[in-house]
């Protein structure tokens, strides 16, 4: 009796630790990812020889290629996603595409020069961490953290969310796109509508920036 | 015992505000919806009309080194405040950097002019009372945006009030103090103001439901604040919540 509970106890340890070290594997893996994709990002921003128009077909590429943007699009729907119109969510998908990367594509002339550290990661659950990196050069005064959401599908790695100054920016669009969608009697349409009209007036702030340094 | 009796008194009414909120199905994750929608138009045209103007002047006239230096004396300024708060929250290390910051910035800094302990590696941090009331597990209670200080909550708002506890002016005696309080809050929301001018042009210009997105922000700051900055992976929502059974 004895000898079975020592030998169930050794297989236990066994398991528990393949399970710890498929765990530790799995971060070093998403810390890998996010180490070359986010350098090959910089490397894009910083590249000099490519016009802007270039610049931003390279990101938006690249962009295409991390991440999972219907996957994103449904999550920032919240539970407005479950049981949507699939037309309904199909608009919304391609808008939300336009609008997200034109955020960012506005904002690609105030990179450059910047250089990326892996500091560590954390496993919540298998194929789902986050890796937490420190931005430092470039134009930022201070060093800057950034914590990247990785999740793990079919083998494939994507970025799904990004946190900046604490804030989580998928999870931030979603309090807003929900918040939109509550305040029009939970019709997806309605924020289909404004992120329509923010791309159609091109406004994404660009142009708005104030000289701090002065 | 006067600070004491305003402190009782801003709370009550807050709970008072608790009280008297509306329930709406569509933001039931705010039930003082009403209140802060109208809190927030005001903040906004009091912001428009006042607040940014000046900040803008104020950035005008003063070159960087000045205002980063104000930044700094402001800063040091609230050390007492911060270094209570890391007692409170038992954080002895973080009370003692705090305590090395300011010996540093008011000596070799003159008084706090320069942030030579920064140069020296010891970063500065910020703890406050709502942080503390977080710390011993008070909720943060519904989302609430004051007047002019803008977005706070139940907890933050009390944490403070009650703040000013562990502030050495509200315990010092001499003419002018309380308008020495009360211009050193203004120049504290002038400066802070003015650092973050691009930054709200930004979140403006780029957000589809301006209060939901302060809201959101301010929330997610908050709770990262009370971490120390820690990524709470617990506390992330899964990626497939709502997907389709």
């Amino acid at each position: 009796m004895m000898r079975r509970s020592m030998i169930k106890r050794f297989v236990l340890a066994v398991i528990g630790g393949l399970l710890m070290a498929n765990a530790a594997l799995a971060a070093t893996d998403d810390e890998d990812f996010v180490r070359i994709k986010a350098n090959e990002a910089l490397a894009i921003l910083s590249n000099d020889a490519l016009t802007h128009e270039q610049k931003t077909d390279c990101f938006r590429d690249f962009v295409e290629e991390i991440s999972d943007v219907p996957r994103v699009a449904r999550f920032v729907l919240g539970k407005y996603a479950r049981g949507v119109d699939p037309v309904k969510l199909e608009n919304f998908t391609t808008v939300f595409r336009q609008y997200a990367t034109g955020v960012y594509e506005s904002r690609l002339g105030s990179f450059g020069g910047e250089t990326l550290m892996v500091t560590g990661s954390k496993d919540r659950k298998p194929g789902d961490s986050v890796v937490s990196t420190v931005i430092n050069g470039g134009q930022l005064a201070e060093p800057l953290d950034v914590n990247w959401r990785i999740q793990t599908r079919k083998g494939k790695k994507q970025v799904l969310d990004v946190q900046v100054f604490g804030i989580w920016l998928a999870l931030h669009q979603r309090n807003e796109i929900t918040s939109v969608i509550a305040n029009n009697n939970g019709d997806v349409d309605a924020a289909t509508s404004i992120l329509e009209t923010r791309i159609t007036n091109a406004d994404f702030g660009q142009d708005d920036e104030e000289d701090e340094g002065k | 015992m006067r600070i004491f009796l305003r402190i009782v008194a801003l709370t009550g009414s807050l709970i008072a505000l608790g009280a008297c909120s509306t329930t709406n199905a569509a933001h039931d994750g705010d039930p003082l919806y009403s209140w802060n929608k109208s809190m927030h138009a005001f903040n906004k045209g009091a912001d428009t009309v006042l607040i940014k103007p000046v900040a803008q002047g104020y950035r005008a006239v003063v070159p960087k080194p000045g205002r980063d230096g104000l930044r700094n004396v402001l800063d040091n300024l609230r050390s007492p405040i911060i270094f209570g708060n890391d007692v409170l929250q038992g954080k002895f290390d973080r009370a003692g950097t705090t305590l090395q910051r300011f010996v540093l910035n008011t000596t070799i800094g003159i008084f706090g002019l320069f942030d030579v302990a920064k140069r020296g590696g010891i970063e500065k941090h910020n703890e406050d009372m709502g942080q503390t009331l977080a710390s011993w597990g008070v909720d943060s209670g519904p989302y609430l945006v004051l007047p002019l200080l803008g977005p706070s909550s139940l907890r933050d708002a009390t944490g403070f009030v009650l703040d000013f506890g562990l502030e050495p002016l509200t315990y010092s005696r001499f003419k002018g103090r309380q308008a020495l309080l009360i211009g050193r809050t203004g120049l504290a929301g002038l400066s802070l103001r003015e650092e973050n001018l691009e930054v709200i042009d930004d979140l403006r210009a780029t957000s589809i439901d301006e209060y939901a997105s302060i809201k959101s922000a301010y929330e997610q700051f908050r709770a990262n604040e009370i971490a120390d900055g820690e990524v709470q992976i617990d506390d992330l929502p899964d990626f497939d919540e709502f997907e389709d059974e």
